[in-house]
């Protein structure tokens, strides 16, 4: 589940293959071409990569990715619009919105990265209205 | 005069190494007659890209050189080897480690989970050659 800031949440997944696990989310930008949620499940594990798919209609080109991982203590009086200020986990500028790409997730390279909170997520100038399939895979620690 | 066209269809074997700390899949391939292959493995597998080794068979059947290899999550369709199976040489075999970047900074190798699709083009009528894809 997700609690969804700006935008509109149309389907969630999850997929668990023994140490990776993945979560899917399909989504619609909002009227000011963002889309920000916040996992309300706890983070499971490294987030390693981010993959895009495209959906009609398409996002525009370019759009922006933020990932961030929000503190358990922050859950709960989370302030969306500060979402900045959160420890940034993930960032890819530019995103072309045609292809199917993997994008890699700084978690995924530094050992001691904290991971006690929530993923949140959120798209930059999307396009209004427009679509598109974001995979989370997660590698369980060992 | 009667002509008639046989399509000569794809093959591709794969044996796995799942019990040990590195596994390993190899892809025994031969592509059909446009030269291709669209081959979705048996193996149910997940873990983190370690390598991938392509090895072009040599004699008749050593493939066209610059042939493409795509092995694609099944889930997705994003190519694993992020583009590094693009244009391989046909003569001498070549070793790729597949890294997420994004442009400076480096994040490792993509994970997996479930079935792959290997996919082929270019390779010519039945040619061949083998993969090994590493994992942890």
């Amino acid at each position: 589940m997700w609690t969804v800031y700006a935008g509109t949440l149309n389907a969630e997944n999850e997929y668990r293959k023994n140490s990776i696990y993945i979560k899917h989310i399909n989504i619609t930008t909002s009227s000011f071409q963002t889309f920000i949620a916040i996992d309300a499940n706890k983070l499971n594990g490294k987030l390693h990569q981010v993959i895009y798919v495209p959906d009609t209609p398409v996002m525009s080109n370019k759009f922006d990715l933020y990932v961030y991982c929000v503190p358990e203590v922050l859950s709960g009086h989370f302030d969306p619009s500060a979402i900045v200020a959160i420890e940034r986990l993930f960032l890819n500028l530019n995103v072309a919105s045609t292809t199917t790409n993997v994008y890699g997730c700084i978690s995924s390279y530094f050992e001691n990265t904290i991971y006690d909170g929530y993923i949140g997520v959120k798209v930059v100038l999307g396009g209004v209205s427009k679509k598109g399939n974001f995979y989370f895979y997660y590698k369980e620690t060992t | 005069m009667h002509l008639e066209r046989y399509f000569m269809a794809q093959a591709v074997s794969e044996t796995a190494q799942l019990h040990r700390s590195v596994k390993y899949l190899i892809l025994d391939w031969q592509s059909a007659s446009d030269g291709s292959v669209d081959y979705t493995t048996s193996v149910d597998i997940d873990g983190q890209i370690s390598m991938v080794f392509f090895s072009p068979d040599s004699g008749g059947t050593r493939p066209t050189d610059l042939y493409d290899v795509q092995i694609n999550d099944v889930l997705t369709g994003a190519d694993l080897l992020l583009g590094t199976g693009a244009n391989l040489y046909n003569a001498t075999a070549v070793l790729r480690i597949p890294i997420l970047t994004n442009g400076t900074q480096y994040y490792g190798s993509p994970v997996f989970a479930g079935k792959l699709n290997l996919v082929i083009s270019n390779a010519g009528d039945t040619k061949g050659g083998v993969i090994v894809l590493y994992w942890r």
